[in-house]
């Protein structure tokens, strides 16, 4: 096999606990997204579209679902025995008193030293499995050798007002970090930590053996492994990003993410040939268009069967709109039947339900009504767990 | 299932020439995303056969291109899988009528599989059918081979060989290709056989000099063998025209006929991934009545009609009653009624064509029109 220059490890053990009922079951991750993506799919393809071929996914929270949708990999052309997509769940060890859950982002790293050792890069990119971004990281890494650096930090300038809530890093004009503060009152700078490191291998292996025996380290890379780095004098560089970027940490915020794909000229082309997002495979027809259907400003998605009205709304594979139902600004995902008669507004309708005729769902402003999967809606408003 | 080995004998006559005179048969796009081959070698696959041999035409290209390795139909395999069976010069220099001789020199690949059973098909019938009952219905009546046919023949279908059953269903006729009637049963191209009877008829065959192995192997030896007749009731649509292109691709527009086709219980049609993002409708869409495929982007008009995958269709564009192929661009108010439009085609701003049910209006690969 070939040397690795530059491998990847996605942190997907999240659990998104302000998605609701969409992450119930399944990791963050994991979760649907743009009419037939999952989020994981973003990092994946980014990987595969900079030429990095080796992936580990690092697991903990709800994993089965997520397990089964990467699979061998293939789907991002990972199936390669230059690389691949390598699932690490946390796992028992000798030492007893290592044999713990993942305690933070770095110590999930940490944990899986012994992988990156087997595949002995020079470079680590330390990635979230949960954000939505085109990004080339080919780039960041050429940025991080240009600079001699032995960690590059991506970064995005966010609005000053919201500059508090953020990772804030101040950076020398030759862009090395100066001063890194985690969710200041008085920011330096507007350059948010986007959760995107590269490490030289070297250095990360230093610094995460440290951090591990730090009792007090709640063992986050944010937190206590870059301002440590940064005490000991590492050479840290801030890699401005500019485009599209979105951590959804909640419903409103996913809802939000979908809505702007609907933009005439959305900030994240999904159509760019040269950046093709990939995703799992389903086997589905063209969808259908019935002779009375009206779809404006949406996505629909292959499989689909839209004989409603749909304005500006996500309608996913695999679903069913049916004559004199109508679907506004809203989210449809798989599997789920919108009954004749029925009315979804400003919501997101979760997997394999049904929404019965004349039943009427609505949320409103900044409220987002979210429906859990396999839940059945009727008429008047009633909810059951669907049966079958 | 496993004990079925397949071969498509993709090496036919182009009745869509009109559309493009260069890609052979199998490989004319169909309902959106799929090619002609797609709907015969997902159905082998879907069966649980795993080892198919495509007997590839002259202009193997597009083929070649679509099928690759086989692995969006499972086919990747490190025993069996796919196998192309190319032609030879020999082939290319002096074509022979019939399709004998071409089974005969790929004879190793026959006899050095060790199945029960061969599976032998053309690709001219779209279909979504269950081998694994013909397979049930096979062994059940304990047949030497198992013709498809269909009852379903519209007055578009053209010639087909007509079958004729009795009562156990065994076959007593089966006609060479003649003019068709509506409710003739007519032989499907599809024919379930024992592997080693096949071997042998074929070199038998070969060696009397006989061209047209369902004409002369098996319409006149019904006595000898036992050959009966599977009916297939589902959706088929014969492609023996452009015409007959036509009306097949607009009966998929019945959310039925639709359903019939791609959604056959658990068989599904496979077909190469592009990762395309859904379609897009923009505010000034207005569809009715259509199939789409992924990664289009729609701003106009769009009734009656099929476009395949990342077609764009400007603001105030009319398409009606139009099969447009993957890539293509209808321009800005452009009017189109009654075109097959192919791959990569631009039609500019403005721009009017018009074609007929009967004569739809073809419209070339990377063509300019305006």
């Amino acid at each position: 096999m070939q040397k690795t220059e530059c491998m990847a490890m996605i942190l997907a053990g999240g659990k998104g606990s302000r998605l609701g009922a969409l992450t119930k079951s399944l990791a963050k991750p994991g979760v649907l997204f743009g009419g037939k993506y999952r989020l994981i799919d973003f990092p994946l393809s980014n990987c595969h579209n900079s030429g990095i071929n080796t992936v580990g996914i690092l697991t903990q929270y709800q994993p089965l679902e997520l397990n089964w949708y990467i699979g061998n990999g293939s789907s991002w052309e990972m199936d390669s025995t230059q690389g691949g997509t390598f699932v690490l769940p946390p796992y028992m060890r000798d030492d007893e008193d290592a044999n713990k859950w993942y305690q933070g982002t770095a110590d999930a790293i940490y944990q899986n030293i012994n992988f990156i050792d087997m595949i002995d890069p020079e470079y680590v990119l330390v990635l979230s499995g949960d954000h939505i971004y085109s990004m080339d990281y080919a780039k960041m890494l050429a940025f991080h050798k240009k600079h001699r650096a032995s960690v590059t930090v991506a970064t995005m300038a966010v609005p000053w007002e919201d500059a508090p809530s953020f990772g804030i890093m101040a950076t020398n004009s030759n862009m090395r970090i100066t001063e890194f503060q985690e969710k200041p009152k008085h920011p330096k700078s507007n350059q948010a930590s986007m959760g995107i490191y590269i490490f030289n291998k070297d250095v990360l292996k230093r610094f995460l053996n440290k951090d591990a025996k730090e009792t007090a380290s709640e063992h986050d890379f944010g937190k206590n492994v870059i301002p440590a780095m940064l005490e000991a004098n590492i050479s840290l560089y801030a890699y401005p990003y500019e485009g599209y970027w979105k951590d959804v940490g909640t419903v409103k915020s996913l809802w939000a993410a979908n809505m702007d794909l609907l933009a005439e000229e959305p900030a994240l082309d999904l159509y760019d040939k040269n950046w093709r997002i990939f995703s799992g495979n389903k086997d589905l027809p063209p969808h259908y268009i019935g002779p009375h259907a009206v779809v404006q400003t949406s996505l629909v998605a292959e499989g689909a069967c839209v004989s409603g009205r749909v304005a500006h709304s996500v309608i996913f594979y695999d679903t069913v709109v049916e004559e004199g139902a109508v679907v506004i600004d809203s989210v449809i995902l798989p599997g789920t039947v919108i009954e004749s008669g029925a009315v979804v507004e400003h919501a997101i309708i979760g997997e394999r339900c049904q929404i019965h005729s004349n039943a009427e769902i609505k949320g409103e402003g900044t409220n987002i009504y979210l429906l859990g999967n396999d839940k059945e809606i009727y008429a008047g408003g009633n909810e059951a767990l669907k049966t079958s | 299932m496993n004990d079925i080995l397949g071969l498509i004998n993709l090496r036919q006559p182009n009745p869509l020439l009109k559309i493009n005179a260069t890609r052979p048969f199998a490989a004319v796009p169909f309902a959106g995303k799929y090619r002609l081959l797609d709907f015969t070698l997902s159905a082998f696959v879907d069966a649980g056969i795993n080892t198919v041999g495509l007997l590839t035409p002259i202009e193997a290209r597009p083929l070649m291109d679509h099928i690759r390795s086989g692995k969006e139909w499972n086919l990747a395999r490190k025993m069996g899988g796919l196998l192309y069976l190319p032609m030879d010069s020999e082939d290319v220099l002096v074509p022979e009528k019939g399709d004998i001789k071409a089974i005969h020199k790929n004879m190793a690949f026959l006899k050095r599989s060790n199945r029960q059973y061969l599976l032998f098909s053309y690709c001219d019938t779209v279909h979504n059918i269950d081998y694994k009952k013909v397979l049930e219905f096979h062994r059940q009546h304990n047949a030497d081979a198992t013709v498809v046919y269909t009852s379903k023949v519209n007055k578009l279908t053209k010639k087909g060989r007509v079958i004729t059953v009795d009562e156990d269903e065994r076959v007593t006729g089966l006609s060479k290709p003649q003019e068709t009637a509506v409710g003739d049963n007519i032989c499907m191209s599809a024919i379930l056989i024992d592997r080693q009877i096949f071997i042998d008829a074929v070199e038998f065959a070969y060696a009397k000099d006989e061209k047209v192995f369902f004409d002369e192997v098996i319409g006149t030896h019904l006595e000898k063998l036992r050959v009966f007749g599977y009916n297939y009731k589902g959706y088929s649509a014969r492609i023996d025209s452009v015409a007959a292109y036509y009306k097949a691709s607009m009966d998929l527009l019945d959310m039925q006929t639709w359903r019939n086709l791609f959604f056959n219980g658990d068989l599904r049609i496979h077909t190469k991934i592009l990762d395309a993002a859904p379609a897009k409708y923009l505010s000034g869409a207005s569809v009715v009545n259509a199939m789409v495929a992924n990664g289009c982007v729609i701003d106009g008009t769009v009734e009656n009609s099929i476009l395949s995958r990342q077609v764009k269709v400007g603001r105030n564009a009319v398409v009606r009653n139009c099969i447009i192929m993957q890539h293509a661009t209808i321009g800005e108010d452009a009017r189109l009624d009654g075109v097959i439009c192919d791959k990569n085609a631009v039609i500019q701003a403005g721009a009017e064509l018009k074609g007929t049910p009967e004569k739809p209006l073809c419209i070339a690969k990377f063509a300019m029109h305006d």
